[in-house]
């Protein structure tokens, strides 16, 4: 009744993120408070090596953000991040190989890890969150393992120093971070493989009666998401210097957030790299600048949740159906 | 016979949904204690004319009178309140608990809060028995029963509420002969307990035999109410299902098949699916509009869905051009230049929040770009232009969203996107559904367009005169088989109707009755 | 015969082998199995556990599941230190530790049947927060003395020689079987996690049914915290690491499922029992903690997979997929 002749009913869903660029005012308004607050913050030195820690965990967040873009959920980031790093430090001590074969195998290892969890994802229709935390369990147990094997071991200078190289006095891994972001922006707006995604997000049934392998693409980005995960984590342990069980716990919570606040949503159909970086800025500025303001770092966990929370229930305010439960 | 005072009383109903008007004018009553059936086509208004009933919905004109009263708006509950108790065609059953339990949700037996499963088997037991169900135990998990039996177990839930009305929609739609006649007997019974019973069917035979008065319903609106007595004969009622004046410019039946000669374009070859699809053969001819034509629960969508792999299937094959498909995947027919128009454009077929010029590049992606595979827009802009004019579609602007269009718009967005890679055969199932008049008549123009230019089209639809605008050759589906075929040349609605309600399906056992 | 078909139709079958299996292969392979020590050490790690599968089994008979169990049960072993070490008695601290769980599981509640946040993430989220919170209040009491000698009674003391914390979660498993079986609110959750949207129409107010069982589960992982860290007489930080892993895990095996409507009190028990006796055997093995983990993992993968495969079975009957 409430219908107008000549209107028909159409699908009712609303879609919208935070006003598309949201997170860079965010980001701009967290540096300029810090700036202002804190002496040591806004210097070269200080902005870099934050950028420095963020794009190891962007490489992360990568695969994770394609696979949002499709409406599934990948839990299992933060344990591949840090296995990554094991794994590489067990080729090196037990196989005695070069850094760079080592680093390669553990990415390829962690690839298969993730094709196998995409896999049973699209074979059986499960819940992505569920086989991802299953994979998360296993994993987390082998990267304790291999890490107690040989623990206090540390990497010669050669397999731990390239991380630190750069062009200009930046880090390569942050020129690589921008580049994979641009590029992949990009290719999201242009390209037919990445432009897909949003297809599928949108709705995969539809994608799938037009010839599109909804299944295929969504194993690949599984794929590409643990191997990306496992790169940003062998950085990350070659840095470090030697192999940590604490590298990459609780990450896949901040590449969540990460994901969320910027304007992703966990129904599909929307996200994008570049704001998944600035994402990932923000989080991990909050938390370099909650530790400059001497907070506890159960404190910094305890907002970073509260956070986390927010987050999802204002995108479910904004994306959800109005009837039904799809979250 | 004496008779029975009225009881419900439907005054002058009228509802919209958007352009597509579903009940117009509609008044009729039904009288206590009476099971009074109404007949309809698929879209004829009988669903729609239930949700008002039972308060899922309010007429935009007139109202309805219950012993007397009006009632104006009330919701579901108020109906529960009411008395009028209705089972759904979808099961709202609890396959996971006891007989029991889905027969008396709300734990009616308990002794000092406890529920008492004694007591609780023993009433069920005597319901059960009651009505011919006594084989069932009333512990067994819901699940382990036939669907037959588990509707059954609705239509009891709704009994033991002690209704005035209870409504029935195709409750024997999964059921075999015997056991709808079993359901025959009980709903008998409760007539004799002067409950009111309305009865949503196709099967004239079952109406025949069951119903002391029939409300035929056409295109939305009031054909007849005929007392079943010697003169009702199932022609009576299918002429008043079908009695169109189709003299009008809308359908012209088809007389002259359009089929070209020569090797067939696709061939379906032993399709079968227990318990959903009994063997089925058939094949199209380059150029051929083949409609295939069944009544809600004929396994015709079903079959739709088999052929372009979107639903499994137990045995079968199928070719296109003379090779067989190896495996039937949407992906592989795509390949092959077999699309598919979706008959709910809401669930898929559709991106509804994306731009048309998106929702157009789906099917084409991999021609719309080159090798290191970045999308041509500016050809994308050009082939959307040009079904955007060709189709007379309206919108604003190509990076509209079909969510912001008309049904008949979105529906036209949908079947540029279906003939945007130039298929060679297109399945439409049911390519008009719920779009005003104009629309529909663009869109049948549209699918005898491409297949004059040799596209082999299948249509699945449920509306006969559609159907018989169309197509070259009508399969008749019924009960899970095909039951007949009409050539181009011999259409009557009768005709194809008589197939469609009596058509002697391989998929059941001896008739009874 | 017929009783045996019976019974391997039944959904906690499966757990029921597992366990008898399991105890066999122990009391073959190991002396140590059917020891006094050994039994007191499997009590203990079975009565909590068991205590929170309960509150878990009746989230998954609605359809949901709460992973911020271990870090209440940790919450409320630290809360404990904090109310004994402040001097307050033991009827004041067990209520006040457990009123702090029912709390986290109301929140859950609400974010998940009011907010409509999916029940992983919220309960990530409250997890997350909660072990924050948690480890927080721990740095104020590490090192902390021996509890006070009434609230050890609570984890050492024996009744016919068997530990209280064993008697409680019997006395729970008697309470959830009847509730389960026998009240109307205890059926209500069949119904939900059966068929939602026909639970509504039968008139069940699902939201409200759900938020109970967060709200119980919440109590439920306070509790055990109070028994757990009462037996190993101080506050530890390490109270309640991955159970809510086992007890997902558990409640699967002993005949839930995540597709919600099955489950029973006595199959989350015997789940239970099979995951404290595997981890047993993986001890009599000498299994490295950390593999034990791997295998938890691989078998909780296990679950959901076929969990997921049967109930796709199911859509292809009706011709969803």
């Amino acid at each position: 009744m409430d219908k107008k002749a000549g209107m028909t009913p159409v699908s009712q869903t609303r879609r919208f993120g935070f006003a598309d660029w949201m997170i860079v005012y965010l980001v701009t308004a967290l540096f300029i408070f810090l700036s202002l607050t804190r002496n040591a913050f806004f210097t070269y030195s200080n902005v870099h090596s934050i950028l420095h820690e963020v794009s190891f965990n962007f490489y992360a967040a990568i695969g994770f953000t394609l696979l949002i873009i499709m409406g599934e959920l990948d839990l299992s980031v933060g344990s591949l991040f840090g296995f990554g790093g094991a794994m590489m430090g067990f080729f090196i001590f037990n196989y005695k190989m070069s850094a760079p074969a080592a680093i390669a195998l553990a990415v390829a290892v962690s690839a298969l890890i993730g094709l196998a969890a995409g896999f049973l994802t699209v074979k059986f229709r499960l819940n992505s969150m569920m086989v991802t935390i299953g994979v998360m369990m296993v994993v987390k147990g082998l990267n304790w393992y291999l890490v107690n094997r040989f623990s206090g071991r540390q990497f010669a200078l050669s397999a731990r120093r390239f991380v630190s190289g750069g062009i200009f006095g930046v880090k390569w891994t942050i020129i690589l971070m921008v580049v994979i972001a641009v590029v992949m922006e990009i290719l999201l707006a242009k390209s037919r493989h990445l432009k897909q995604l949003y297809y599928i997000g949108h709705n995969a049934d539809t994608a799938i009666l037009y010839g599109i392998n909804a299944k295929a693409v969504k194993c690949v980005c599984f794929a590409i998401s643990a191997a990306m995960s496992a790169f940003g984590g062998v950085l990350m342990t070659a840095r470090l210097a030697h192999p940590n069980v604490t590298v990459g716990s609780n990450l896949e919570i901040s590449i969540i957030t990460a994901a969320v606040i910027s304007g992703a949503s966990i129904f599909g159909g929307r996200g994008s790299i570049v704001r998944t970086m600035f994402g990932v800025i923000f989080v991990f500025t909050l938390i370099n600048g909650m530790t400059s303001f001497n907070i506890n770092t159960y404190v910094q966990q305890i907002i970073l949740g509260a956070i986390l929370i927010l987050a999802i229930y204002l995108d479910i305010r904004a994306n959800a159906e109005p009837t039904g439960e799809r979250a | 016979m004496e008779e029975k005072p009225d009881f419900l009383k439907i005054s002058n109903i009228s509802k919209s949904y958007g352009v597509v008007k579903a009940l117009s004018d509609v008044s009729f009553s039904i009288r206590r204690g009476e099971i009074h059936t109404i007949l309809g086509e698929n879209g004829a208004g009988k669903s729609t004319l239930v949700k008002i009933i039972t308060g899922e919905a309010s007429p935009d004109q007139g109202y309805i009178e219950l012993d007397g009263a009006r009632v104006l708006s009330f919701s579901p509950r108020d109906a529960h309140k009411m008395g009028i108790y209705m089972v759904h065609q979808e099961l709202a059953i609890f396959e996971n608990l006891t007989v029991a339990e889905n027969i008396y949700t709300d734990h009616s037996f308990k002794t000092g809060g406890r529920i008492d499963y004694k007591k609780l088997y023993e009433e069920t037991g005597k319901k059960l028995d009651m009505f011919g169900l006594g084989a069932v135990a009333p512990d067994t998990p819901l699940a382990s029963l036939t669907l037959a039996n588990q509707q059954m177990i609705e239509i009891l839930r709704c009994i033991v509420a002690a209704p005035k009305v209870i409504i029935l929609d195709e409750p024997t739609s999964g059921l075999n002969d015997h056991e709808a006649g079993m359901l025959m007997d009980i709903l008998r019974r409760l007539k004799d307990e002067n409950m009111t019973i309305i009865y949503i069917s196709h099967r004239l035979k079952e109406i025949m035999r069951i119903s002391d008065r029939v409300t035929v319903l056409r295109d939305g609106h009031f054909a007849a109410t005929l007392v079943n007595d010697e003169h009702l004969t199932e022609n009576v009622l299918i002429n008043n299902m079908v009695g169109r004046d189709l003299s009008g410019s809308l359908y012209k039946i088809k007389t002259q098949s359009g089929a070209q000669e020569g090797a067939p374009l696709l061939e379906v070859k032993n399709f079968v699916k227990k318990n959903t699809l009994h063997e089925t053969n058939f094949t199209l001819s380059r150029g051929e509009v083949l409609g295939v034509f069944g009544l809600e629960g004929s396994g015709a969508s079903r079959l739709s869905r088999m052929i372009y792999g979107l639903e499994r299937f137990d045995g079968g094959s199928l070719s296109v051009s003379g090779k067989t498909i190896p495996r039937v995947t949407p992906r592989a027919l795509v390949k092959e230049r077999v699309m598919y128009l979706n008959n709910n454009r809401k669930l898929a077929g559709l991106l509804p929040d994306m731009k048309v010029t998106d929702n157009m590049s789906l099917p084409i992606l991999d021609k719309l770009s080159g090798k290191l595979g970045f999308i041509d827009f500016k050809r994308l802009a050009g082939i959307t232009e040009n079904f955007v004019r060709r189709f007379s579609i309206v919108l604003p602007s190509l990076s509209a969203k079909p969510k912001n269009l008309s049904g008949g718009n979105q529906q036209k967005v949908m079947l540029s996107a279906c003939l945007v890679p130039e298929p060679e055969i297109l399945i439409a199932n049911e390519p008009t559904r719920g779009i005003d008049v104009g629309a529909k008549t663009e869109i049948h123009k549209f699918l005898l367009e491409i297949a004059s230019k040799g596209v082999g089209v299948i249509i699945f639809s449920s509306e006969l005169p559609e159907l018989m605008s169309l197509s070259d050759r009508i399969l008749v589906m019924r009960n899970k088989a095909v039951v007949g075929e009409v050539k181009c040349g011999d259409y009557t609605e009768q005709a194809i109707m008589r197939h469609a309600a009596f058509g002697k399906s391989p998929a059941e056992g001896t008739e009874n009755g | 015969m017929t009783l045996l078909k019976s019974f391997a139709r039944k959904n906690e079958f499966v757990s029921a082998v597992s366990c008898v299996a399991l105890v066999v292969l122990l009391t073959v392979k190991g002396e140590v199995f059917w020891t006094a020590g050994n039994f007191e050490s499997l009590q203990a790690s079975i009565a909590p556990t068991a205590i929170m599968a309960f509150g878990m089994m009746a989230l998954l008979i609605c359809g949901y599941f709460d992973l911020s169990i271990s870090s209440t049960m940790l919450l409320a072993g630290i809360l404990c230190g904090h109310l004994e070490y402040g001097g307050a008695p033991i009827y004041v601290t067990v209520p006040l530790v457990l009123l702090a769980g029912f709390a986290v599981g109301c929140l859950n509640g609400f974010l998940v049947a009011r907010l409509r946040i999916n029940a992983l993430i919220a309960t990530i989220g409250t997890q997350y927060i909660g072990y924050g919170a948690a480890m927080l209040l721990w740095d104020k009491i590490r090192g902390g003395a021996k509890f006070s000698e009434s609230f050890i009674l609570l984890g050492e003391g024996k009744m016919l020689g068997v530990y209280y914390a064993t008697w409680i979660m019997l006395a729970l498993l008697a309470f959830f079987s009847f509730a389960l079986k026998y009240t109307s609110a205890g059926r209500q959750l069949y119904f939900v996690g059966g068929n939602r949207e026909a639970s509504r129409l039968m008139g069940f107010n699902d939201r409200r049914i759900i938020f109970g069982a967060f709200a119980a589960t919440g109590l439920l992982a306070s509790l055990a915290g109070i028994l757990a860290v009462a037996r190993i007489q101080s506050p530890s930080q390490y109270t309640g690491g991955g159970v809510h892993m086992t007890c997902m895990i558990a409640c699967v095996v002993g005949g839930g499922s995540f597709a919600g409507g099955r489950g029973s009190a006595v199959g989350a028990l015997l789940g239970v029992a099979f995951m404290s006796l595997l981890t047993n055997m993986f001890n009599l093995l000498e299994m490295k903690p950390q593999l034990q983990n791997v295998i938890i993992g691989l078998i909780l993968v296990t679950v959901i997979v076929m969990d997921g495969y049967l109930n796709l079975k199911k859509l292809r009957e009706i011709g969803k997929a």
